[in-house]
Formats: C-alpha cells, structure tokens, sequence
C-alpha cells in the first residue's frame, strides 16, 4: 500500500485583518491559550497601526507625507533604518529601478490616495536619489533637497512581514505564518508549509508550490492592481509598466528582502541580484516559459515541448 | 476599448470561470468516490447576447458518483474582494441535478470599468508552458499570487460548496 502524503499542518488560531492595500492573514500553529491569543492580536494590530501611520503615503499626517510637503532634515523613526538601507542597496544594484522616488510618477500613472486611476497626460519619470535625498547607511537623520513624493511599497509590506514574525518569535511562538496578501513569512520547523504559487492567468489554479520551513515568499505578477497602460511595477526612468513578465515569485531569509528583489527582478538580471544576495526564485515570462533557479524550494508545474 | 470588444472578452471569461466551476464542483463529487473518473465536455460557445449574466448549459460530468453528496438545486454565491478601485465581486451559480452539474452560469460584477477589464482578463486564459492545476487537488497551506481576484472567486466558490453540503 502506498504510503499517505503526511496531512498538512492545521492552525490553532489564525488573525485577519485588512491593511497595506491587502489582505492579512496571520495563523498559528502552537497551542496558546485565548488570553495569549488576546494579547498577541492586540501587539500585531497595534504594530501594524503603527506602521500605516508612519510609512503610508495615503495617510496625510504620515512620515512619508510629511517628507513630501517640506525640505527639510527629518529624525528617522525608530525601524526606518533596515528599509531605508536596503532600499539604498537595491536602488544602487538596480541601477536606480527600484527606487522610494517613485511615488510622484504612480501619483501622476493614477494611482493616488483616491484611488483615481487615470493617468495624468504627462507622466514624470522619477528624480533620482541623489537629487532628492541625503541619507547612508548609520545616518539617523534623512535630509530631503527637494520635496518628493515618496512611496516604500516596494519593500514595506515585507519588511511588515518580517516585524510582525518577530513578534510571534519573541513570544516563543514555533510555528507561524504571516501571509500579507501572498506575501509571507513561514516558519514550521517539522514540516514545511506547501504554499501554491497562483497562476497569474487563471483563478483556481497554481502553477507550482513553494515549501517553506523557516523563511520567507513574495510573489508579483503584472495582472495585479491593472489600470490603464499600468500596473502596479513602473519603471521610474520611462514611467511605463514592465509586460515581459507574468510573474515572479523569490524565497529568501526575510520577506523585506523577498519582496525588493520580486520588483527588481521585473529590471534587473538575476545573474547580477545572485552575486550579492542570497534567494530563489520563479519568473513566468510573457510568453508562458519560466526562468528558475534549480534550487527553489518547491516544485514547477510545465510541460514538455 | 471598444465596448463590443470588452463584452467579447467578458463573456469569454464568464466561459473560463464556469468551466472552472464545472470542473471544481464535479471533483467534489467525485471526491465522494477516489476510483471514479471525471470526464467533463463543456462547450463554452458563449453567444455574446447579455453582458449582465451569461447562462452556459453544459454537459456536465459522466459522473459515476452517485453518492447523493450535494442536493439537488440551483446554488449562488457572490465573492467579494478589495481592489484599489474598491469593492468588487464575483457571482457564481451552479445548479445541481442527481449529484451532477446541470447547469452553470457567472457573473463578474465588477462596479468599476477597471475592475471588469481586469476580472475579465484575468480568467480569459491562454496556452503556456507553464501548466496549471487545480488548486483543490493539491494540499495548501497558503497561496502567494494575485490574491484580490483569486480571493473574490474562491470565496464564491467555497460558498457553494458550503450550499451545496446543507
């Protein structure tokens, strides 16, 4: 008889809620008790509050909002310096692509505070770095030269990801999933998670499975959040949206790093991302190949041709 | 885009999404049974007629389940989901006869233009070398992709199973 595929891990609890633009979905796979369940769900939301108030650019009394509306040098909160320092890494090995100064061009593609989505006649590409802002790695202050808006989409959900899961470790919590809208960081230690990854162009079905052990999964595609000629990736120097791509899903230790390498691989070869950091990935090209690394955790559904 | 175009493409991806349904509900009837084999002939020839809601009779599953698992009926279910456009929804309606599908129809109901390209584009579907498969025959934790559509349609979809079982 053969033998049964080991079920999948249940979750004891599990906390939802909506922020960042998506869908969050917390579970937890440990026993707690519903006063350490209270507890917890209060630290996450309230962590998460924290974090729209301080980076959103739809917010008007955010961070980011106050750096658009006056040049001048600002105090960094207190976990601005990981995003802010990987940020300048990927914007560097990106060759300015992935880039916090593109927020003015989703602005003018449409993509605003009202959700309008028309785009404006003219279209700005994005100003670069230097141009707007003053800020290395150790600084505790950023200075802005000129008002910009800027927009830390690219990485911050992952980073979120990433502080959310390390509130569940602190609390001794061994098994967890925090899944922002498909974009997660898993840790189960006796036995992966199987995550399906999506078919970009058809609902209900997956075109591969990642595992997931201790680390983390971001995911992209090109259909997600459409308007117009856009979608929700914009090249900053043409301000068109990339349409080679389908999808692209990386694993890596951090979701923060998942995620910015997801947006700069719609720029940058993963021959170049490769010789600095460490990570998987899946890209589905327009044309319904893939180009993977051997070595992804998981599996890829194709045929032979 | 011109509006014939767009209904065009509408409606070919009501086609998708029923089919989708088809298969999803057949493979819950046969899940009833492991040995049985479900062997679906849809002919999604949708006559662009109706852009409001689009009925597609098919032929649903020989199916060799004829375990009584889901009662006779005709089922509905709308998933919403939050886009950046707002709320949109999926309308799904799958009628049941002796435990198979005897009719099927969907409806995007998309409340922005945007939101109605999108849907439509997203189910419409084309050869790749990429293979996709069913999402229910495969043991998931999670699912990382373009989660509004896909979390509107299965929310549909888990709804009528959940219908369906009553």
């Amino acid at each position: 008889m053969p033998s049964r595929p080991k079920p999948k891990p249940e979750p004891t609890w599990q906390l939802t809620f909506p922020a960042t633009g998506t869908e969050w979905s917390i579970d937890v796979y440990d026993t707690i008790s519903t006063d350490q369940q209270t507890s917890l769900a209060t630290l996450l939301r309230d962590r998460v509050e924290l974090f729209e108030q301080t980076y959103s650019r739809f917010r008007q009394d955010s961070f980011t909002s106050q750096l658009a509306h006056a040049a001048a040098t600002y105090e960094l909160p207190d976990d601005a310096a990981p995003l802010l320092d990987l940020y300048h890494e990927l914007y560097d090995i990106s060759g300015g692509l992935l880039t916090p100064l593109i927020g003015q061009t989703l602005v003018d593609a449409g993509y605003d505070a009202h959700y309008g989505f028309i785009p404006k006649d003219t279209v700005q590409p994005a100003p670069t770095w230097d141009e707007i802002i003053k800020y290395e790695p150790g600084d505790t202050h950023i200075t802005i030269k000129r008002t910009a808006q800027l927009d830390f989409g690219a990485i911050g959900k992952g980073y979120l990801v990433d502080i959310l899961s390390q509130i569940l470790s602190d609390a001794d919590i061994t098994g967890f999933c925090v899944d922002a809208g498909g974009d997660m960081y898993c840790r189960h230690p006796h036995q992966p998670l199987q995550i399906g990854l999506e078919n970009p162009e058809r609902a209900h079905e997956i075109i591969g499975t990642a595992l997931l052990r201790d680390g983390a999964l971001c995911g992209s595609a090109g259909n997600r959040r459409r308007w117009s000629t856009y979608h929700h990736i914009i090249n900053p120097d043409t301000a068109t949206s990339p349409e080679h791509v389908r999808a692209i899903w990386v694993t890596a230790d951090s979701a923060m790093l998942a995620d910015g390498l997801t947006t700069c691989l719609f720029f940058t070869p993963a021959s170049i991302l490769k010789k600095r950091y460490t990570f998987e990935y899946i890209m589905v090209m327009d044309n319904g190949s893939a180009e993977y690394s051997p070595d992804f955790p998981g599996q890829l559904f194709t045929k032979n041709t | 885009m011109k509006d014939s175009d767009h209904r065009k493409q509408i409606v070919a991806g009501i086609a998708v999404i029923v089919i989708i349904a088809v298969i999803v509900v057949a493979t819950m009837s046969a899940s009833q049974k492991p040995t049985a084999s479900t062997t679906s002939t849809i002919s999604p020839e949708a006559t662009a007629s109706a852009t409001e809601a689009t009925t597609i009779p098919t032929t649903a599953a020989t199916s060799a389940a004829t375990a009584q698992a889901y009662k006779d009926g005709s089922y509905t279910s709308t998933g919403s989901y939050s886009s950046p456009g707002g709320t949109e929804a999926i309308t799904v309606t799958v009628t049941l006869k002796n435990g198979v599908i005897s009719e099927t129809s969907a409806q995007p109901k998309a409340t922005d233009s945007d939101g109605a390209e999108y849907q439509a584009k997203f189910i419409g579907g084309y050869k790749s070398l990429v293979v996709g498969k069913n999402i229910d025959t495969v043991s998931l934790s999670r699912v990382s992709g373009s989660s509004l559509t896909s979390k509107g349609f299965n929310n549909a979809l888990n709804a009528i199973k959940t219908q369906a079982k009553a």
